[in-house]
């Protein structure tokens, strides 16, 4: 005998088609409709749901808390805790925030994931950009710098979105998959692209290899990792930092940006937008989101 | 009967009027012998549209396009889905005036002119979908190309202060097409460039075909001075021809999960009671959606 279950709730369950081919309960109108429960073919029921994923690689080193430019009072910290939340918080007008998660991992000699939720569940649980980035702070351990650790870390959740669709390792939804995105490269491509973005930023070199043993990402048909530092540009951990980053697959540029400067400190807060809402790659990504 | 024969000989004028309106060149394409016949089978065509939430442009057109034409011998339908959040360049004078919204719509508009040029002969042609696309792709690069000659100063610093602004050299419009020719005898090619779901019933059977998410790219590059489109150096068209098609319904992505839909109920409904239906189902999706339906019936005497 074939029974027909519920697409939006599998545990609705019938012995008989019903007079629309709808589930009949209230919660399931227009939404859950019934396949044969063998059929799974058609059937709906576990089919992952399409998200977007923006990785932030956040560097809480002891350094942070030194003052970010000279002839200015303001803290690394508090400048990227700032720009992070309020990066996020433009986000506000994003008509599929449901479905745009962030994972914010800290990183110093350990690498700890500190929130995993939706720009919508971000948005809902904190009044604003201020009480946001107060919670980021609260978390910050202030250690040492372990990059590499965090870039394999980064990595590891990469692949389990991309191979397994599987968050929940680190507080995220299971049964998930990328949204894909068409992009058109330099050299006249087109080419698919899963919406995830990885974004590090950091103030300064590895001190456990003493160096950055290179990108995982860059095995990958299009590399995600963004990077930004905190610095004047010249220090050794810049360019070790800027020497692994892919060039943007669309416009060929460096997927690097400097903070060395006040005035950059809106950029921060652009590129913490822009990664967010899992797209973009470069510079001029960035100066074109919204742009016009 | 009586109604269904006066309209067909209405349309049957109506249609021969067309034709003689039209251009020497494009005369006599369909031939008498083409035009339906009702007494076997009739073609009924719908176009379903709602927007989702407006974006920066609110008073604009949403960014998908849905489209049929029904002739005697052949059903044509299209569906184009512009990349949504995307550049939109509009000078004072409206000489520059480039969206991927406006791309979606100029690529309509190519393939339904295309259709009045299409003969008979052609349409046989079991990769006409195809190239009649391809047609249209060239073509819209050109006109769109054709914009930027002869441009005016004003024109000019226009563009300029928006590469500007970009601080880039290329700014790239986007969509998705879908077009498909359904003939009276129940053969239907259909070309996909991007991943604008189609359902197909065929008897008893039914299919469902999602091709990848691919676009049709237009860039515009700066040069110096100069601004010129180009395109994707291989256009990622996708084709297909199925026979014995009674059904068929395309959307853009945004219906969701519609076509699993109104597959899990043809196996207990006929797709006339599906149809009237449709309206109560919710894709839960913040796009623009649109949805072409073609029913092919035969006329019976109950009819």
């Amino acid at each position: 005998m074939t029974t027909y279950v519920c697409t939006n709730n599998p545990a609705h369950k019938y012995p008989s088609m019903t007079v629309d081919g709808f589930c009949p309960q209230p919660e399931c109108f227009g939404v859950g409709f019934l396949v044969e429960e063998q059929n799974t073919s058609i059937g709906i029921s576990g089919q992952a749901k399409e998200i977007g994923l923006c990785v932030l690689l956040m560097d809480v080193s002891g350094s942070m808390k030194a003052t970010a430019f000279p002839n200015s009072p303001a803290q690394k910290d508090l400048l990227v805790a700032g720009s992070a939340s309020g990066g996020i918080f433009d986000l506000a007008p994003m008509t599929n925030k449901d479905d745009a998660y962030i994972i914010g991992v800290m990183f110093d000699h350990n690498t700890n994931v500190i929130f995993t939720k939706s720009v919508s569940n971000i948005l809902g649980q904190y009044p604003n950009a201020s009480d946001f980035s107060k919670f980021l702070i609260s978390k910050f351990t202030y250690g040492g710098t372990d990059i590499n650790q965090a870039l394999s870390f980064a990595k590891q959740i990469y692949d389990d979105f991309i191979q397994k669709g599987d968050l929940s390792k680190y507080g995220g939804p299971s049964n998930v998959k990328p949204v894909m995105q068409t992009i058109l490269t330099k050299n006249g491509d087109t080419k698919i692209v899963p919406n995830i973005r990885v974004l590090i930023y950091t103030d300064g070199r590895d001190e456990v290899l003493e160096k950055i043993t290179g990108n995982p990402f860059a095995q990958e048909e299009i590399d995600v990792l963004m990077g930004a530092f905190f610095g004047e540009g010249q220090e050794e951990g810049c360019t070790a930092l800027k020497s692994i980053v892919s060039k943007c697959p669309i416009h060929g540029v460096d997927q690097f940006f400097l903070i060395n400067d006040p005035n950059r400190v809106q950029t921060l807060r652009k590129l913490f937008r822009m990664a967010s809402g899992a797209s973009g790659f470069c510079p001029v990504c960035l100066a074109q989101d919204r742009a016009v | 009967m009586g109604i269904r024969k006066n309209l067909s000989v209405l349309f049957n004028r109506l249609f021969q009027k067309h034709m003689s309106n039209l251009p020497e060149n494009q005369e006599n394409i369909v031939k008498p012998e083409d035009l339906l016949d009702f007494s076997q089978y009739q073609c009924i065509a719908e176009v379903m549209v709602s927007a989702g939430p407006r974006k920066d442009k609110e008073t604009e057109l949403g960014e998908d396009v849905a489209g049929v034409v029904v002739s005697p011998t052949y059903a044509f339908f299209w569906i184009a889905d512009g990349t949504s959040e995307s550049p939109y360049l509009r000078d004072e004078q409206s000489k520059i005036y480039f969206s991927s919204r406006l791309l979606a719509q100029e690529l309509a508009i190519r393939f339904r002119e295309r259709i009045w040029v299409a003969s008979t002969e052609e349409l046989s042609n079991k990769d006409i979908s195809k190239e009649m696309l391809q047609n249209c792709l060239e073509n819209v690069l050109q006109s769109w190309n054709k914009t930027l000659e002869n441009i005016t100063d004003e024109s000019h610093k226009y563009l300029k202060k928006i590469f500007e602004e970009r601080q880039g050299t290329s700014i790239d419009f986007s969509t998705t097409f879908l077009g498909g020719i359904l003939s009276r005898s129940g053969t239907l090619q259909v070309s996909f460039y991007g991943d604008s779901p189609l359902f197909v019933k065929q008897g008893e059977s039914s299919t469902i075909i999602r091709e990848p998410n691919y676009r049709f790219f237009l860039r515009l590059n700066k040069n110096g001075d100069e601004y010129i489109f180009t395109t994707s150096k291989e256009h990622k068209i996708v084709s297909h021809v199925l026979e014995n098609v009674d059904v068929v319904v395309a959307g853009s992505d945004g219906i969701g999960k519609l076509p699993e839909f109104i597959q899990a109920q043809s196996k207990s409904f006929p797709f006339r009671e599906i149809w009237n239906r449709l309206h109560k189902f919710s894709p839960q999706t913040n796009d623009d959606k649109s949805i072409c339906i073609l029913a092919r019936f035969r006329v019976t005497k109950s009819h």
